[in-house]
């Protein structure tokens, strides 16, 4: 399998940008060049420079500091929330599609009642009735996403339940857990991580979108959506703010995006 | 008696309308049995139940009313591990029995894994020795279903169907998706393991032709009932009931049909 991604140059070019981008955010103390909140307000707006390679935003804070500091509360805070929204979908979703019966259609009911609400206005309505910061959004993030997963993976339960591997399995008597860590899970998980790595791009987004409207990451720390929104209130002065985060966002979802469609592949078993 | 089903009966539910779920008759009260080193056939057309019957006698779904007996103990009872190891299966359609994320070594690996307690090496001479009976060598272990052909993945079905030493195989249309040269060489296959490991099978057909080549006795299944039961091949031709005989000419004249066909290559 990791031949295969090898092979895969596009996999392998966005792996490689995702996997530096989080070591850089772990070790955003060696690295960074400049303490990312300290400001200095002679220096604002500053040119690029041997001291700050790209310049120095509104209140004279390093941008390259600031972009390395941001690395953290984006991916980190996105695979945390991933990961918590898929946990919770498989478990949700297999216990539905596994048990069938009344169990399935009370949980079926609760999952279309989340899916019927549009998720940002739902995200939105969740922080304003929680209170405005990180952990309300991520909160938000997985109630509204876990419902999508859940369905996902129920309707693979009962497709793959149907298999003849399955049935053989059932005629042989083997446990229940047995034949849904080995038959199930993996046949399932290839399938939802390619539809989690495609969704990494949409949470950091929603992430950044909201730290954008202040509702998600505050000031002072430094998170790139935040960051465009601070940049965004001088963009007819100083348009050059813009370019960092914006492109740094660009980049990292687009790479998770293309990783997605790549990893489809290679996770198909028939694909040589 | 290995095996002995006395009058199953069995319906589905279909929905019909928004809210009213209307019930369908698969199995209306069948009654058969199964001697021990017998091969039965049970022959009818799509969607007369006998591959539903399969699943019941598997233990994969359950009858609404009847006994499914193995050696004289019913199945339906709870504690059954002992009952489970005593059947198999093999399906038709090949690509889906195997699981195609695993290799042909875990494939035939599971039910070994559920049955007996074997250290790694001697799990892995166990496959080698299994697969060497179905006629496949050990390069075959580390591959993928997908690298295997039709018949070679029908072999290692096989192979993992009798990994348990069971008493007797179910073979639901087991090559019915198989070219008539593979056919032969698998029908082959079967009795020579049957003659080896002493199993009996009860194989499921719509294949009046494979049925003369390995079974001992027939049943004629149609709409859900057994309409003729035939304990010996020579008597075949002596079919009473109008299906029976339907069939019985349908082949036949298949059989005549392919003679012609075969001269007319040769001149």
């Amino acid at each position: 399998m990791i031949k295969k991604l090898m092979r895969d140059k596009i996999a392998l070019i966005t792996l490689i940008i995702i996997l530096s981008t989080m070591l850089i955010g772990i070790f955003a103390e060696e690295i960074a060049p400049n303490d990312p909140n300290k400001t200095s307000i002679t220096q604002k707006y500053a040119q690029r420079s041997q001291e700050f390679p790209l310049g120095t935003d509104h209140l004279g804070r390093c941008i390259l500091s600031r972009l390395i500091y941001g690395i953290r509360p984006t991916i980190f805070l996105s695979m945390f929330t991933m990961l918590c929204t898929i946990i919770l979908g498989t478990i949700v979703g297999v216990t539905a599609g596994y048990t069938r019966g009344i169990v399935d259609e009370a949980i079926m009911r609760i999952v279309d009642v989340m899916l019927s609400f549009p998720s940002q206005v739902m995200i939105l309505a969740v922080v304003g009735m929680m209170g405005v910061g990180i952990r309300n959004v991520i909160i938000a993030s997985i109630a509204i996403k876990w419902a999508w997963y859940a369905r996902m993976i129920r309707s693979s339960v009962i497709k793959y339940n149907d298999r003849n591997y399955i049935l053989y399995s059932k005629a042989i008597g083997a446990s229940k857990g047995f034949i849904i860590t080995r038959h199930m899970l993996p046949n399932i998980l290839s399938e939802v991580i390619v539809l989690a790595t495609l969704d990494m791009g949409w949470v950091i987004l929603s992430i950044s979108t909201l730290s954008f409207l202040g509702l998600g990451v505050q000031a002072p720390t430094a998170e790139w959506g935040a960051m465009l929104s601070e940049a965004k209130n001088v963009i007819t002065s100083h348009p050059k703010q813009m370019l960092a985060p914006g492109f740094a966002i660009l980049i990292l979802v687009s790479s998770f995006n293309m990783l997605g469609d790549s990893l489809r592949d290679v996770l198909d078993p028939k694909e040589v | 008696m290995l095996l002995e089903v006395k009058n199953v009966y069995k319906s589905y539910k279909k929905p019909f309308g928004i809210i009213k779920k209307e019930s369908v008759e698969i199995l209306k009260g069948v009654s058969l049995s199964l001697k021990e080193g017998e091969c039965l056939g049970i022959i009818g057309e799509s969607g007369s139940g006998k591959s539903t019957l399969g699943r019941l006698i598997i233990g994969v779904e359950k009858g609404d009313c009847g006994s499914i007996l193995i050696d004289g103990i019913d199945i339906s009872k709870k504690n059954r591990k002992v009952e489970k190891e005593k059947v198999s299966v093999v399906f038709q359609d090949y690509g889906s029995s195997a699981n195609p994320r695993l290799k042909i070594i875990d494939i035939i690996s599971e039910p070994i894994k559920v049955f007996e307690k074997l250290s790694k090496k001697e799990t892995i001479n166990r496959i080698i020795d299994l697969l060497e009976k179905v006629g496949l060598s050990k390069e075959y272990l580390y591959r993928y279903p997908h690298q295997l052909s039709g018949g070679q993945l029908q072999r290692v079905c096989i192979a993992r169907a009798i990994a348990t030493n069971p008493k007797f195989i179910i073979l639901d249309e087991a090559i019915s998706s198989l070219d008539v040269s593979i056919q032969v060489q698998v029908l082959d296959l079967l009795i020579q393991l049957k003659k080896e490991l002493d199993i009996s099978y009860v194989f499921i057909t719509h294949d009046l032709t494979a049925v003369t080549y390995i079974c001992d006795r027939v049943v004629f299944f149609k709409e859900g009932n057994i309409v003729e039961e035939v304990n010996c091949m020579n008597k075949l031709k002596n079919v009473k009931s109008q299906y029976a005989k339907a069939l019985l000419h349908a082949a036949m004249t298949m059989d005549s049909r392919e003679e012609i066909y075969e001269v007319q290559r040769i001149s």
